[in-house]
C-alpha cells in the first residue's frame, strides 16, 4: 500500500509566494542590470562597434551581437558621434536581454562580446573589462 | 591615501620579480620588444573598486582589483610552455598569499590574494598567450 500525503495549499499562502519569486526575479534582473551598466561603463568606446556587441544570453547557448569596427563610419575620436549615444545602445540592447530571460530555466547567464576585436580589447590593449567584471561580480 | 596604488602595483610587481623560472616582463608603459620566439611575461594592473570598508569619518577603505599577466610563448610550438608558465604564476600568486612591500616612507602594507585564475590559451601569431588574473585586495 503506497503512502501518500496531500495537503491543500491556502490560496493566501501561494499568493504570498508568488509575490516573493516576483520579488526575487526582480532583485536578480536588478543585479543583471547592474552588470549590463558596469560592463559598458567601463568599456572604451570608438566606433560603438565594441559596446554593441554585449549580449547576455543563458549558459551555453550560443550566439550573440556582432558588430565590427571596420563597417563603422563614426568615431568618438572625429567628433561625429558621442560616447554616450553608443554606450546607451548598449545597454538597451542588454536590457533587453535581461527582460528575456525567463529565470526559472535559466540557471546561468553569460555576458558577452563577440566583436571582432573584443580579443584585442580585453588583452593586446589591456582594458581587462571582463577581468573586472568577473573581479566585482564573479 | 590614493597613493596607496603605486604601492599596491610595486608589490604585485616586486613579488613577481622573485618568482624563479619565469622569463622576462613587459612591465606597463615600459619600453619592451620581444624577440619573436623567446617566452616573456606582460602585466596589467586594473584597479577595481574603491569603497569605504566601515561607517562614519574618514574610514577604512577597501581597495581591490586584478593583477593580469599574460604569459607569451613562441606560435606553433604546443601549449605547455605557456602552461607551465601560467602553474607557476598561480603558485606564486595563490588564493591567501599576503604579500608585503616597504615603500620610500618605510611604510609597510600588505596586499592579501583573493585568486588567482588562468583563461584558455589564444594564438596572437607569432604568439601564444595565457592569461591569468589575480585579483587582489587590501585594506587601508
Amino acid at each position: 500500500m503506497s503512502v501518500q500525503s496531500t495537503v491543500k495549499v491556502n490560496k493566501t499562502l501561494q499568493q504570498k509566494l508568488d509575490k516573493a519569486n516576483g520579488s526575487i526575479e526582480e532583485a536578480i534582473k536588478d543585479q543583471l542590470e547592474h552588470i549590463a551598466n558596469y560592463a559598458v561603463a567601463i568599456s572604451p568606446v570608438d566606433t560603438g562597434a565594441y559596446v554593441e556587441s554585449f549580449s547576455m544570453i543563458p549558459a551555453g547557448q550560443g550566439g550573440g551581437r556582432m558588430k565590427s569596427r571596420s563597417a563603422r563610419s563614426d568615431s568618438v575620436k572625429e567628433g561625429e558621434a558621442k560616447r554616450e549615444t553608443f554606450a546607451s545602445k548598449a545597454r538597451k540592447n542588454l536590457y533587453g536581454d535581461i527582460n528575456k530571460f525567463n529565470l526559472e530555466t535559466s540557471d546561468k547567464i553569460t555576458l558577452i562580446n563577440r566583436s571582432t576585436h573584443a580579443r584585442d580589447v580585453e588583452d593586446t590593449y589591456g582594458y581587462g573589462v571582463f577581468a573586472k567584471v568577473r573581479n566585482k561580480f564573479g | 591615501m590614493a597613493s596607496i596604488y603605486n604601492d599596491i602595483r610595486a608589490a604585485l610587481e616586486s613579488h613577481l620579480s622573485n618568482v624563479s623560472g619565469i622569463p622576462s616582463v613587459a612591465y606597463e608603459n615600459v619600453t619592451f620588444e620581444p624577440t619573436t620566439g623567446t617566452s616573456f611575461l606582460q602585466v596589467m594592473f586594473l584597479p577595481v573598486e574603491r569603497r569605504p570598508a566601515a561607517r562614519g569619518l574618514n574610514p577604512q577603505q577597501r581597495y581591490q582589483g586584478v593583477f593580469s599577466i599574460l604569459a607569451h610563448t613562441p606560435e606553433g610550438k604546443g601549449p605547455k610552455a605557456a602552461d607551465d608558465y601560467a602553474n607557476i604564476l598561480i603558485e606564486a600568486f595563490e588564493a591567501t598569499t599576503d604579500i608585503s612591500f616597504t615603500n620610500s616612507d618605510t611604510e609597510t602594507i600588505k596586499v592579501s590574494i583573493d585568486y588567482a585564475e588562468r583563461q584558455q590559451g589564444i594564438i596572437d601569431s607569432p604568439w601564444y598567450y595565457v592569461r591569468v588574473d589575480i585579483g587582489w585586495y587590501i585594506y587601508k
